[in-house]
């Protein structure tokens, strides 16, 4: 029996599945302006979820993780996506509740390992502070800077559904995903600079 | 002459069968069963009368030499022939108008020396000194005071009147509990009341001891001489009535009736520590300061009394404890007495004080719990209980501290302290979590039962659980007050690792342990 997966997972898994190298690099230079252009493997996507309403915010979403994802992965990375599609963690739901879970899959996480790398360097944490305080506007720019960062250092994951998940909840009241961010990333950076509680 | 002798006239508030009535000291001492407790609206007249009840009965019974003769006291009654013949010895003394020997007052003090509004007498009104919100009593004009009320305010006066500088004949100084909180036990009758508090009082004190009026009473020369009015206590009932004021009512007739409306008021006899029985309602606790050394448990504003709870527990094979409390449960242990899921109720009354200016007043009343009985040591259990309590809220506070200098940090700029302070203390999160924890230690504490020994762990456990939990929010209603954008957020989460590596670290602890 196959498991249930999420609308992001399923996202996640169809970029890897479906990606041409041109699709790849229409994604990329998409980013720009997230959700203008028309690409027909992110509509194949959105058309499947999407029924009569356009909602404007969901459609930004997803062109801009697929364009994140996309500057993030090389063209000769996909065959081995394609062979291994399972690869990205399960994601524990459900617990909505709890915050405190899974805080290791959230972008807060990874760029306090980023911090961490670059010896905490004050301009990351400046530039996560701002990313926290986007709006819809600005938050396309700044995650790509932020991606871009974070693929400039080596090993550190991220987790492309459920920031997708997160980038969808972006507006939400009392602002739960940076919340949620805040608390992974200096969490994280506590445990590494007080010799680790775990 | 006006007369008004407070063994035969009502002047003293009880309950009897749901209604308050007043009673004579006569009634209340020989018709104690009668009544269910003394009760007036000021918690420290209720603990002066006790007091002024225990000391005569003290005197009169010359003893209790233990608490077997207590709990004796207790099933049976007290011996009334003896407290009659006291009364009778002393019947002058008792009169609050008497022109030799007025009751617990200075006979040739007069309003020519020293003339005040008797609203000297009450902290809860406003004299002329001593200026209260929302209260309007005129001191130039005060309303005539009916003679039983005068004597319930003398005897709370003389027992609770705090430090005031200068008067017309000596330093006026703090009477020697003043600034303590007082213990009561609770017996389900005024009857129990009393012997729960006779504390054993022997031979040797009684000879020594003396009730304020079974003494010649001292004049203005006595008190002028600043050197010589002082005094140690010679024993419990010395201290029980001691003459904190030298007080002289001046009774005015109006309407037929004998009214108070103008009293002589100065310094009275200043008193001098001494290495003789500490107070019996006094308990102990540690100084915060000097660990080493132990002060009066007291109320202080911003600070609740439960937090100290633990003092007013009989500290098993030591002199230190609240002695009223451990007479009492060796009372009830001589009555192998049970007490069915409900402990032993206790009344703290007293005041809390800025030097002349009383802060607030309280009478709060508790239950010790039932496991006092046995043997175990719960004074340490509670005590450890209560550390952690006060550590978890040092915690919050020191995350509350972090955050206000986080959201205060403009850049480089380290924000100054007293700001920090001030931001610190609009945040809830003491309030938040001191108030909340008060309603569950309560409910828990009431859980330490005769099965305590058993229990001990799974007591223990909850509590810190408690703890945990009421940390959280008040901690989370701490962030929301400062916000969420993106540097309150950043602030939050920097200054929330200092109370939760205190969660993490009981745990690393806990995992060892077991």
């Amino acid at each position: 029996m196959q498991k249930e997966i999420s609308r992001e997972q399923a996202f996640v898994q169809y970029l890897r599945k479906h990606s041409e190298s041109a699709d790849l690099a229409r994604m990329r230079r998409a980013l720009a302006d997230p959700g203008a252009e028309v690409i027909p493997l992110v509509e194949g996507f959105l058309a499947r979820i999407q029924d009569d309403y356009e909602a404007r915010w969901e459609r930004i979403c997803y062109y801009l993780v697929a364009g994140l994802w996309a500057s993030a992965v090389s063209s000769s990375e996909l065959e081995r996506f394609r062979r291994q599609p399972e690869e990205e963690p399960e994601v524990s739901q459900g617990d909505q509740s709890n915050v405190n879970k899974g805080y290791r899959r959230t972008l807060g996480h990874a760029i306090a390992q980023l911090y961490l790398a670059r010896g905490q360097s004050k301009s990351i944490e400046q530039r996560f502070v701002a990313l926290l305080d986007a709006d819809e506007e600005q938050l396309p720019y700044r995650m790509r800077q932020m991606v871009r960062l974070l693929k400039s250092e080596e090993g550190i994951p991220i987790y492309w559904s459920e920031l997708l998940r997160d980038l969808l909840a972006w507006d939400y009241e009392h602002r739960p995903v940076q919340q949620k961010w805040a608390r992974a990333f200096y969490r994280t950076v506590a445990k590494e600079t007080q010799g680790g509680e775990e | 002459m006006p007369t008004f002798n407070l063994i035969t006239q009502p002047w003293i508030p009880a309950r009897q069968q749901g209604a308050l009535r007043l009673v004579s000291l006569e009634q209340a001492l020989l018709e104690a069963r009668r009544f269910e407790r003394i009760e007036d609206p000021s918690p420290l007249v209720t603990v002066a009368l006790h007091r002024l009840l225990l000391a005569i009965l003290h005197r009169a019974l010359e003893g209790p030499g233990d608490a077997y003769e207590a709990a004796e006291w207790f099933k049976n009654g007290f011996d009334q022939g003896k407290i009659r013949a006291y009364l009778v010895r002393y019947h002058d003394r008792f009169d609050l108008f008497h022109p030799e020997r007025p009751f617990y007052q200075v006979p040739d003090f007069t309003l020519e020396r020293s003339s005040r509004s008797w609203t000297v007498l009450a902290p809860e009104l406003n004299s002329d000194n001593n200026k209260v919100l929302f209260d309007h009593t005129i001191t130039s004009r005060p309303r005539p005071l009916q003679p039983d009320e005068a004597a319930r305010l003398l005897v709370a006066n003389q027992t609770f009147a705090l430090s005031a500088g200068k008067s017309v004949l000596c330093h006026t100084a703090t009477a020697p509990v003043a600034t303590a909180a007082l213990a009561l036990m609770l017996g389900e009758n005024l009857h129990q009341t009393l012997c729960l508090n006779l504390v054993a009082y022997q031979k040797h004190e009684l000879e020594r001891d003396f009730a304020t009026w079974e003494k010649e009473p001292l004049r203005v020369a006595d008190l002028a001489d600043c050197e010589r009015a002082k005094a140690s206590a010679k024993g419990i009932v010395h201290r029980y009535t001691w003459l904190s004021r030298a007080v002289r009512f001046e009774p005015e007739e109006e309407s037929g009736q004998t009214v108070v409306r103008w009293i002589a008021y100065a310094s009275g006899v200043r008193y001098e520590e001494s290495q003789v029985r500490r107070d019996p309602m006094v308990a102990v606790r540690p100084d915060p300061k000097d660990p080493t050394k132990e002060r009066p448990l007291g109320f202080s504003e911003g600070r609740a009394l439960w937090r100290d709870f633990a003092a007013l527990l009989p500290k098993p094979g030591s002199a230190q404890g609240l002695e009223v409390a451990n007479h009492a449960c060796n009372v009830y242990d001589k009555l192998h007495c049970h007490f069915e899921k409900r402990g032993i109720p206790v009344m703290v009354a007293g005041q809390a004080n800025d030097q002349a200016k009383i802060e607030l007043w309280r009478g709060e009343t508790y239950r010790l719990p039932e496991a006092i009985l046995g043997k175990a040591d719960l004074h340490v259990f509670v005590k450890k209980c209560l550390d952690q309590a006060e550590e978890m809220g040092k915690a919050l506070n020191g995350a509350a501290r972090a955050l206000a200098t986080e959201l205060l940090t403009m850049g480089d700029r380290q924000p100054h302290k007293d700001d920090v302070s001030r931001l610190v203390q609009s945040f809830p999160h003491q309030a938040a979590y001191w108030s909340a924890l008060e309603g569950q230690f309560a409910d828990w504490i009431l859980r330490l039962g005769p099965d305590f020994l058993e229990q001990q762990a799974r007591l223990e456990q909850d509590w810190q659980q408690t703890l945990k939990r009421e940390a959280l929010r008040a901690w989370e209603l701490t962030a929301l007050v400062a916000g969420n954008d993106a540097r309150a957020l950043r602030a939050i989460y920097k200054s929330e690792g200092i109370l939760l590596s205190r969660f993490y670290r009981k745990e690393a602890v806990g995992a060892k342990g077991n």
